[in-house]
């Protein structure tokens, strides 16, 4: 798997310059703050598309040749309530194809942190982001075989967030102080250092190697889904059974006033026998009952409202037709395609 | 008696200005008259304003109907009388059930209302006039006598003034002996709609008549024959017109004009110089004309009877005394000028209505092409004012009135429509004379005859068959949509442009007229008969079309077009046209692509040698199938040629020479031939490869009914996909699946049973179970058929996650769902999350119950209407070639393209492809979703009830959400009442915006420089291009392996099914949801374009959550905390992770704004 093998490179080719107090690149000039939040520039990758493709092509337009800048939005995490020094950032805006891996070469880039300091990162969900279900998650298939088992990376809804949760206090505090000062160039968003590496990780994560993995999620062996639903139906048997035993159980026991209550055995309504039928058939019954245009008052009623209903429409229709002499709609010769 | 009448009337008439009043104080006290006395009606016709059923208490319901009506005209005290109305109403519960009936018409009323008051003339603007026709009556009375002039002096006299006379053809022979003279008019009358003040407000000016009696004493009494009367008349016109070019004080722009079209009778027209002198009356829209008549004691009328020849045009004494009906006609036309302005006149005195029911019926009939001149059919608003007063008159059955006074103008337009519409005034005339006719009906050739006591002359003689037969056919569609009481038809009626050579017919060409001068037949004899030789040409080519078409052709309008107008100082032109005739068909979609013309049977000689003659070289023996050997004609299916075009080529080169056929340009044709070379809507086979996969789902079919061997069996198998039911843009063709769509959608359910669990999430499950054992079961029986299981979604959902795709070794593929009986109620009440139940729950009829309805039903509908099919998938080529493909659901296009057949009025049902995509389109462009919901009732099912509660739904949807938020588009079909289901959420308001105007764009671009009728198929081609300059970004996809055709191999290949660019997108859409609309073609898969959401572009304040992408406005950093600093979509980064996720997929990315 190419994230795990870039991730392993990272932490074996930074060891040293953790000693290191600042970056190289890092400037004197301190970065923009917005409402508390330090906004961390950095350099979105290259398409793909690009490369392979001439240099001599590049006019000024092409959209492809040119660096686009991303924004972070980093601040310390402070859970309200609680008092113990947090050493948690909570990182905002991150690109979509944020991966725990782009976080540890982020900060080691611009803090010189290595990746064993940061303990985790949690991505949160977005309070407004939908649901996405294109991908049958693995976790709900069972028995696949490994083959069928393929990396299709996560990708986050625009403009989520992140809580990286450093080993100690001392780290993040470090990571704090080195965002603080601009770099000399934004940092790029990637994985590893190396070009090459970029490009296959790309090529196996994105792309038609994406959605050719996806593709191949949705047709799973008969036998795998078998197995699947297999489990869930047992599962479903179980707790079925027990729940009607705790119900057996609860029409039977009596309460704290020793009193028992009787219910009806957890019986179904019939399939085919929708409630809404069932509604409809009582309403019918209660409509037996009741004789219409039997006193004079339910006349004398009816002929009020019937009245007022004439009156109303009247009106309405007044209404409609100045509404429609405003839209200029009755001049016949006037003809809308001229 | 009409002596008598005509003195009385003229005292009025004749002092122009003090007339209208007193014709209006008339009415008034004729109105307060009419109101007293009990309204009489007329038996038989059915007096019932807008249903036709006719109840016991019709009476009396017209009786409050004509109350009502009374009131039109006192408008200010109208709602005061209403409410008086209701309250007198309230007594009795039987009255007020009727006027339920009456306001619901009520609206119309108004609306026939609110029409005539914008339709009225304003008075101030036409005062001007009277002051000059008094002015201009004096100055003609100033007109000294000529004496008895020769040809060549009379000529010489009227050329000294640098005028011609604008004798008609044929001109008077050189040596003519008959002598032309000027005298003082015996008198002076202004006639027609503007004395009797029905004239309305359009864009063309109305003509004021004014009427100059010629002296009998000018004419001798042998005048009628061979042109004498036409000839002296011309030269009494050119005269005056001489005289008022020399006038100075009378400054007009002069010039001679064809009275109606009729190339006998010019007449003088004064236009009105814009020199804001005193004669200038430009702002009154009108110009005067100066019309030459008779009176009637001029000539003895039994001499001009149209069964009587007056033109002597052959050698042969016995050839030639054939009758001269039109030229006939035209003298008494002169004759009867005066007397039908007091027939109608006395018409519109007795009847309250009569007025405005002419100017109802000449908006009816401009909307329908139709005026009194001969290019205009010949049927104006003197002829349907004419046809009332004869109908006020008589014209049922013994001689019963068919209009009654006291109707209102509604009733008394509807029914003379009525009568149109169902009377045939070629077969029998409306007459009201008391004698039987003075003529046999057939010297009008087939043509309609309208006479009665007062006007004894046939008032229909510019008519032509071609366009009474259309005429006719008008009406009876316009009765028919009246008659239907649910709809709503004002605009239809009254408002809409329906004379259209583009929308109105299935097949329309424009064909060339050749010159005149060439045309022997028409020089010799047939100029006598018809005038013009457009005419004349288009009776001919009338007839032989009328003949070839047979019932193909349901409908044959052939229309030309002739400027009346030339000036003074000009010969009288040798063509006053362009040169061009238009033929517009309205086919019969049951028989116009038959393929073989059955003539007499070879036995029947004479008639087979006749059929030969007409037929050419193309007529041949055959023998059929029943042992019968008839002459008949075979045409061979062309894919860019229907038979229809094939014949009528044909039919004009044998009968009109080749240019003529040539010159032929079929409307839409360009259209035509793009989408004949279309290789997606594969022309010629489409329907039988639809038929074939229809075949293989009836196997299907029954390979699933059979399976016994699971615990459920399966009870029904529905087809749920657009290749199922004609509307799959690509026909389903065997072994070529090449994407998802190539699969076609089937529902099943399986036999009722009470095992089902309880829990949602377990049905799924246990349905994906049975999808395994079916599969299982389908291996068992034939190892051939291929299975798949596949996953739509993750199956830690309530809604179905599981199909099985089958491929027959037939080549045809089909996904199968099953839905279970409870799920719907299931889903419904889903207690846990009720909305993610809602919306389950929707997802669920949309895929399931209502896909499989719609199917069944929409199937039906292409039997049918045989061009819903070909139409809707060419609609559906022009939704995806804009992108629009993510934002519209598929029936919601077949919805609408069906609604196109279901409702065609003002039209009939598209018998043509190419005519059902342009009329979609037009509908497109105008339909106004913000306040009109479309509603469709497929099998007429729908009652007043349900149309209004679906419209009662809408309103309040409406109400709810006045800015179109959630709803823009609403489409209500009889088995989906809520209006809602494919359109909402797509397409968004903007959407539905874009959708309008590329309809728009679409109608202009055909339009503009005549594109439509070019066979041109760039021009055509060009409403299917969609500017990407319309996008805020571009990206260019790479064309995939697996896509559009690539290595075809059966079974295909998993990965070649793969859908990436349908995955991309719509992973795209969900990453920036809200932010973003992407548009894409399904069809091409070339590019994906995005327009941001505006309010994302503008700066604000920075928060955490806000949904996208953002970057400080301004970089300066220094401050330490600048809490000021905004922020703003960082597009250029939202685009480049696009194009990142994209990775190979994407060939380059263009950020245009």
């Amino acid at each position: 798997m190419p994230t795990l093998h870039t991730s392993k490179m990272v932490e074996k080719t930074k060891p040293g310059s953790e000693k290191k107090t600042k970056s190289r690149f890092t400037s004197n000039t301190p970065t923009q703050v917005i409402n508390g939040y330090q906004v961390v520039p950095i350099q979105l990758p290259a398409p793909l598309s690009t490369i392979g493709r001439s240099r001599d092509s590049e006019d000024e337009d092409d959209f492809d040749q040119k660096p686009v800048v991303h924004y972070l939005y980093i601040r310390k995490h402070e859970t309200p309530g609680d008092n113990s020094p947090s050493r948690t950032l909570f990182v905002a805006n991150l690109p979509i194809d944020t991966t725990t891996l782009h976080i540890h070469v982020l900060f080691s880039t611009i803090a010189d942190i290595a990746p064993s300091h940061i303990e985790t990162v949690t991505f949160l969900p977005s309070p407004t982001g939908s649901s996405f279900q294109l991908i049958p998650s693995l976790s709900s298939l069972k028995g696949l075989q490994q083959n069928e088992i393929s990396q299709i990376r996560r990708i986050l809804p625009t403009c989520s967030a992140a809580h990286v949760v450093f080993a100690d206090i001392k780290a993040m505090n470090k990571a704090l102080g080195s965002l603080k000062f601009q770099q000399a160039t934004p940092p790029s968003w990637c994985l590893s250092d190396s070009v090459e590496q970029e490009i296959e990780d790309a090529k196996a994560m994105t792309g038609s190697a994406r959605y050719r993995a996806i593709h191949q999620r949705r047709y799973i062996s008969s036998s795998a889904l078998q197995v699947t639903i297999d489990n869930f139906m047992a599962a479903y048997n179980k707790a079925e059974i027990q729940r009607e035993r705790e119900a057996k159980r609860a029409r039977s026991m009596p309460d704290e006033d020793g009193f028992v209550t009787v219910s009806r055995s957890a019986g179904r309504t019939g399939v085919g026998i929708s409630s809404d039928a069932l509604k409809q058939e009582a309403k019918k019954r209660q409509k037996k009952g009741e004789l219409k245009d039997f006193y004079r008052f339910q006349i004398r009623d009816e002929k009020k409202t019937r009245m007022n209903e004439l009156l109303k429409n009247f009106k309405l229709d007044q209404e409609k037709i100045r509404e429609l002499k405003a839209k200029r709609k009755f001049k016949p010769f006037s003809n809308k395609l001229a | 008696m009409a002596k008598r009448k005509r003195s009385e009337f003229k005292s009025a008439a004749t002092l122009t200005t003090g007339t209208r009043q007193l014709v209006n104080e008339e009415n008034e006290e004729l109105d307060r008259e009419e109101s007293r006395h009990p309204v009489e009606y007329s038996d038989g016709f059915d007096e019932d304003e807008d249903d036709g059923e006719q109840s016991d208490v019709s009476k009396q319901e017209s009786d409050t109907g004509n109350g009502l009506s009374a009131a039109d005209g006192k408008k200010s005290s109208k709602t005061s009388k209403m409410k008086v109305k209701v309250s007198q109403l309230a007594d009795d519960l039987h009255n007020l059930q009727e006027a339920v009936q009456l306001y619901k018409s009520n609206i119309f009323k108004m609306e026939i209302d609110e029409l005539l008051t914008e339709l009225k003339i304003d008075e101030d603007k036409t005062k001007p006039v009277d002051r000059i026709l008094h002015k201009l009556k004096e100055s003609i009375e100033k007109i000294e006598d000529s004496s008895e002039l020769l040809l060549s002096d009379a000529e010489k006299l009227i050329s000294k003034s640098g005028i011609s006379i604008p004798f008609p053809d044929p001109r008077p022979p050189k040596d003519a002996q008959y002598r032309f003279k000027y005298e003082s008019p015996s008198d002076y009358n202004l006639v027609g709609c503007y004395l009797l003040k029905t004239m309305i407000k359009s864009p063309e000016r109305f003509g004021v008549d004014v009427v100059l009696d010629m002296p009998k004493s000018i004419f001798h009494e042998k005048d009628t024959l061979n042109y004498r009367y036409f000839h002296k008349r011309a030269f009494y016109l050119a005269y005056i017109a001489a005289y008022l070019k020399s006038q100075k004080e009378l400054p007009f722009e002069l010039s001679y004009e064809l009275l109606n079209g009729d190339h006998l009778r010019p007449v003088l027209r004064l236009d009105s110089l814009k020199d804001g002198g005193e004669f200038d009356f430009h702002r009154a829209k009108c110009y005067i004309r100066i019309i030459p008549s008779i009176d009637q004691d001029v000539f003895t009328l039994t001499k001009v009877l149209p069964s009587r020849n007056c033109v002597r045009y052959m050698q042969n004494p016995a050839e030639s005394l054939n009758p001269t009906p039109y030229y006939n006609s035209s003298i008494l036309n002169d004759t009867y000028l005066f007397p039908s302005t007091v027939f109608l006149h006395k018409a519109a005195k007795s009847c309250d209505g009569f007025k405005d029911a002419i100017k109802l019926g000449e908006i009816w009939l401009r909307q329908r092409g139709f005026d009194s001149s001969v290019d205009g059919g010949g049927f104006g608003s003197w002829e349907w004012g004419i046809l009332m007063a004869t109908l006020l008159q008589g014209g049922g059955t013994r001689g019963s009135r068919i209009l009654s006074k006291g109707f209102s103008n509604y009733q008394l337009f509807k029914a003379t429509l009525n009568y149109l519409a169902s009377n045939d005034f070629t077969e029998t005339p409306v007459s009201i004379a008391k004698e039987p006719l003075a003529f046999d009906m057939g010297v009008f050739g087939g043509g309609p005859v309208l006479v009665n006591n007062d006007i004894n002359f046939n008032v229909l003689y510019r008519m032509s068959v071609s366009s009474y037969r259309r005429l006719r056919h008008e009406a009876s569609l316009t009765v028919t949509e009246l008659d239907d009481v649910k709809g709503d038809h004002f605009d239809s009626v009254f408002l809409d442009k329906v004379d259209s050579l583009i929308y109105q017919y299935d097949f329309a060409a424009l064909i060339k007229i050749p010159l005149s001068r060439d045309d022997k037949v028409y020089r010799e004899i047939g100029r006598v008969f018809n005038p013009s030789y457009y005419a004349y040409f288009a009776s001919k080519v009338y007839r032989i079309l009328h003949r070839g078409l047979g019932e193909r052709a349901s409908l044959i309008s052939i229309k030309f077009s002739e400027t009346s107008k030339w000036p003074l100082t000009a010969a009288r032109p040798s063509s006053l046209g362009d040169g061009t005739f238009t033929l517009g068909l309205i086919l019969d979609p049951e028989h116009s692509e038959r393929l073989i013309v059955h003539g007499p049977s070879a036995e029947k000689t004479a008639q087979a040698e006749e059929f030969r003659k007409f037929w050419g070289k193309k007529s041949e023996l055959r023998r059929f199938k029943d042992g019968s050997i008839i002459e008949s004609v075979l045409w061979e299916q062309h894919s860019e040629r229907s038979i229809v075009s094939q014949i009528i080529d044909y039919l004009l080169e044998r009968h009109f020479g080749e240019a003529t056929a040539k010159s032929m340009t079929i409307v839409g044709d360009g259209l035509a031939q793009m989408f004949a070379g279309d290789k997606e809507l594969g022309e010629g086979s489409a329907f039988t490869n639809f038929q074939k996969n229809l075949d293989e789902f009836e196997f299907l079919r029954k390979l699933l009914i059979d399976i016994n061997d699971l615990p459920l069996r399966v009870s029904s198998v529905m087809p749920a996909s657009q290749a199922l039911r004609y509307a799959s843009i690509r026909s389903p063709a065997e072994f070529s699946i090449t994407a998802v769509h190539d699969f076609s959608d089937v529902v099943i359910e399986l036999e009722t049973s009470s095992k089902w669990p309880d829990d949602l999430k377990a049905v799924q499950h246990s349905k994906a179970a049975f999808l395994i054992g079916i599969a299982e079961s389908i291996k068992n029986i034939d190892a051939a058929i291929l299975t798949q299981i596949g996953l739509d979604r993750d199956l830690a959902t309530i809604a179905n996650f599981s199909y099985l795709d089958i491929l027959l070794p037939s080549g045809y593929a089909f996904r199968v769902r099953i839905q279970t009986e409870r799920e719907a109620i299931m889903l419904r009440n889903y207690k846990p999350d009720q909305d993610l139940g809602r919306r389950a729950h929707r997802n669920f009829e949309r895929n399931f119950s209502l896909a499989a309805r719609h199917t069944t039903e929409f199937h039906t509908m292409c039997h049918r209407f045989p061009f819903l099919s070909p139409t809707v998938r060419r609609v559906k080529k022009w939704f995806h070639s804009h992108y629009l493909s993510p934002h519209i659901d598929d029936v919601l296009i077949e919805l609408v393209t069906l609604s196109m057949f279901l409702k065609p009025f003002p039209w009939t049902a598209p018998a043509s492809a190419t005519t059902g995509f342009l009329r979609t389109l037009y509908f497109l462009a105008h339909w106004d979703w913000r306040a009109e919901p479309l509603i469709l009732d497929v099998d007429n099912t729908l009652t007043i009830g349900d149309i209004q509660s679906i419209r009662d739904t809408f309103k309040s949807l409406r109400i709810n959400d006045p800015e179109c938020a959630q709803t823009a588009m609403f489409v209500a079909v009889n088995y989906e009442q809520s209006g809602t289901m494919w359109t909402s959420p797509n397409p968004s308001k903007v959407i539905a915006s874009r959708i309008t105007a590329l309809a728009r764009a679409s109608c202009g671009v055909l339009k503009t420089g005549n594109a439509i009728v070019s066979n041109d198929k760039s021009a055509a081609g060009r409403i299917f291009v969609s500017h990407l300059i319309d996008f805020d970004f571009i990206i260019h996809l790479k064309t995939m392996n697996g896509q559009a055709g690539h290595e075809l191999s059966y079974p295909p290949r998993m990965e070649s099914l793969c859908d990436y660019v349908g995955l991309y997108c719509d992973e795209l859409q969900t990453i920036f949801d809200g932010n973003v609309l992407l548009f894409r073609n399904v069809l091409k898969n070339d590019l994906i374009a995005g327009v941001w959401d505006p309010r994302i572009l503008t700066a604000r304040n920075w928060k955490v959550y806000l949904g996208y992408s953002a970057q400080p406005c301004s970089t300066e950093a220094a401050n330490a905390d600048n809490k000021n600093v905004l922020v703003k979509a960082n597009i250029f980064a939202m685009v480049r992770e696009m194009e990142r996720l994209g990775g190979d997929l994407v060939s380059k990315v263009e950020v245009l704004k």
